[in-house]
């Protein structure tokens, strides 16, 4: 435990020197006209001080090593979700709706969840299709536009 | 008369066939949810906030509501034939709840959960239309000054009281205050931390921020180590509760609701710290304090009920002083600023219809979650066998469609994964998702405060210590930081954000 609290102590205490570098670079202002950048300022300092109270406390938590994954751990099934939610981010606006959320459904449903290629398939195409209608005809929201889209 | 002819308003408000439609959705989604180990509250009213943008205020508070309150029914049920809480705050309900479905009893242990929980419900509901507008109207008089006082007694508050480490509850709070000010500054119209980027002129959205921390974050948890377990008794019949049984529970009952409803009032006072009180009462009060821990129903019906009052009492301090009093109540605080309205003293005199609409539909969702709980006890059962590889896909695509829809902007979604990683490594490093929310959530009324009290003393900080109210509440925010140091944080208590 002592070493993960030392960890995320140390890599709070750089997000706090980042953001009293960055408010500083802003207009702090004085106490009697504070500027954009004094908020900030004061936040980053809390944190900073927060931190380095953890750090503090670390040298009295037990010394147990703790390993970050847990024995078992599905370490695949996490990767693998953050790279396709990034997938979808980067190919939503370019292949559109539909196309995207099958996609998605399916890699995750297969690869993430090992559900059957077939499944897999079934599960991406009715839940795009099916929230497509939805959003588009019945909220009238509209959801970006690919090849498939425009076969509506 | 004023009451009298408040709560008709509020009766009329929920009859609306809309309103009504939304509660018995609002307390349907909250028991299902509240039934499937590994999906909270929090995250599911993530999920939703999106939607609440679509419907009319009154409507999407109604059921955000009756999700909360439907939840804690439901993850009752859980607890007593699976071992496993539904969510956080029934972990207590495992102790006798499962012993007694072990002995054949879990239909009266479901039966005094649901009573329990109706009778808590109901009374919570009556308090908080007592004490509401009074202490809305105390509210009124304060100035900035006391308004940050107020805000930095509820971040110390929820940290002191949270199950973990205070100083590392704070440092969320500091994170999320920082992060609540990101985007053009309210006074100067500075931008701030936007590094060219014009999307975060308009600051990082509250939904995709929410909906990673909490939706994609515990995902990532739960896809680390997927929840199995056996349902102990598959068949559940005998619902109703003997007389002997309720005249066990009964006293426990009452006890629970009154524990439950002052610990929710006070901010970080969530739901499991109200069932542990409530439990260690009942325990040490009982004349056979052994059979605890081993099927005693008192164990079930005193936590149960305090749990359903704590989630009443929580919309007191939300609705009457703007203060979220955990991650839940932040994320019901976040879609009351979606809609336009800002939580706080003046939402019951200008938004009477909300307010007294919202209570009103507590009444109805309470009678509508007894008649939900028991009869169909069956399904709920069968919702258990839904295996979290068909739920995760699930999830994960409401929350790329939550964080999207709201304002078409593929930007949220990057968001919303890094706040994803985010909540999956605080998971990993033990820091809690609920300060850092809150902190977030009322950033912008905290500078507001702290900058106009300092144009107000000319610069002086001396003027949180010079005004009554604001110096009590400065004295006991310092007193609650300073007493952990001298070893007398209460370590028997918990905090109920730990699932959402």
């Amino acid at each position: 435990m002592r070493k993960c609290d030392i960890i995320s102590g140390l890599f709070l205490l750089a997000v706090a020197l980042a953001i009293c570098g960055g408010s500083s670079r802003l207009h702090v202002g004085t106490l009697t006209e504070p500027g954009a950048g004094f908020f900030p300022l004061v936040t980053g300092l809390a944190l900073g001080i927060f931190s380095i109270l953890i750090l503090v406390e670390a040298r009295k938590s037990s010394k147990e090593p703790i390993k970050f994954w847990l024995p078992g751990a599905n370490k695949k099934g996490i990767y693998l979700t953050f790279l396709f939610i990034l997938f979808y981010a980067l190919l939503l606006e370019r292949l559109g709706f539909i196309g995207t959320t099958a996609l998605f459904f399916f890699l995750v449903s297969r690869f993430v969840s090992g559900h059957r290629w077939a499944t897999a398939i079934f599960f991406g195409l009715v839940t795009s299709l099916s929230t497509y209608v939805v959003f588009t005809i019945l909220l009238r929201a509209p959801l970006p536009q690919g090849i498939l889209e425009r076969m509506f | 008369m004023d009451f009298f002819s408040n709560i008709a308003m509020g009766f009329s408000v929920v009859a609306e066939p809309m309103n009504l439609l939304f509660c018995f959705i609002g307390v349907l989604l909250g028991t299902v949810i509240g039934v499937l180990p590994g999906l909270g509250p929090g995250p599911t009213i993530s999920l939703l906030l999106p939607l609440t943008y679509h419907l009319n205020p009154v409507v999407s508070i109604i059921m955000v509501a009756g999700i909360y309150y439907g939840a804690k029914y439901g993850g009752s049920t859980t607890s007593i034939l699976l071992n496993i809480p539904g969510e956080v705050d029934s972990v207590v309900t495992c102790l006798d709840g499962y012993q007694m479905a072990r002995q054949g009893r879990a239909g009266p242990a479901l039966g005094i959960s649901a009573f329990g929980s109706f009778i808590a419900g109901t009374f919570a509901t009556l308090a908080l239309m007592l004490v509401a507008p009074p202490l809305a109207k105390f509210a009124l008089r304060f100035g900035p000054p006391e308004i940050f006082s107020l805000m930095v007694l509820a971040l110390v508050l929820i940290t002191f009281i949270s199950s973990g480490s205070q100083v590392k509850g704070l440092a969320m709070a500091s994170l999320g205050l920082f992060l609540g000010s990101v985007g053009l500054d309210i006074f100067t119209n500075v931008d701030r931390f936007v590094f060219g980027y014009n999307f975060l002129f308009e600051g990082l959205g509250i939904v995709p921020v929410i909906v990673g921390l909490f939706g994609v974050g515990e995902v990532l948890s739960n896809l680390e180590v997927q929840l199995r377990a056996e349902i102990y008794q598959k068949r559940v019949s005998h619902l109703l509760p003997s007389l002997k049984d309720w005249k066990n529970s009964i006293w426990p009952i009452i006890r629970g609701t009154f524990i439950g409803f002052f610990v929710g009032i006070i901010p970080g006072g969530g739901g499991i710290a109200s069932t542990f009180a409530s439990y260690t009462i009942e325990k040490r009060i009982s004349k056979h304090p052994e059979k605890f821990g081993k099927g005693a129903i008192e164990g079930v019906a005193g936590p149960e009920a305090a749990n359903n009052a704590c989630s009443g009492a929580n919309f007191i301090p939300l609705m009457t002083l703007g203060i979220p009093t955990n991650g839940i109540m932040a994320i019901i605080f976040a879609s009351l600023l979606i809609n336009g309205l800002q939580p706080g003293p003046n939402l019951i005199r200008d938004q009477p219809a909300l307010f007294w609409g919202v209570i009103a539909s507590m009444y109805v969702g309470n009678v509508m979650l007894v008649i939900l709980n028991l009869p169909l006890i069956g399904i709920w059962v069968r919702f258990l066998t839904i295996p979290y590889s068909v739920l995760a896909p699930l999830i994960l695509f409401f929350c790329l469609l939550g964080a999207y829809t709201l304002k078409n902007a593929v930007p949220d979604l990057i968001i919303m994964l890094i706040f994803g990683i985010l909540g999956f490594l605080m998971k990993k490093f033990r820091y809690e998702g609920g300060p850092l929310i809150m902190g977030f959530v009322i950033s912008e009324l905290v500078e507001g405060a702290f900058i106009r009290s300092l144009l107000m003393s000319g610069g002086s900080f001396s003027i949180f210590f010079t005004r009554p109210i604001s110096c009590v509440l400065m004295i006991i925010a310092v007193v609650l930081f300073v007493l952990p140091f001298f070893g007398k944080k209460p370590k028997a208590l918990g905090s109920s954000d730990d699932d959402g």
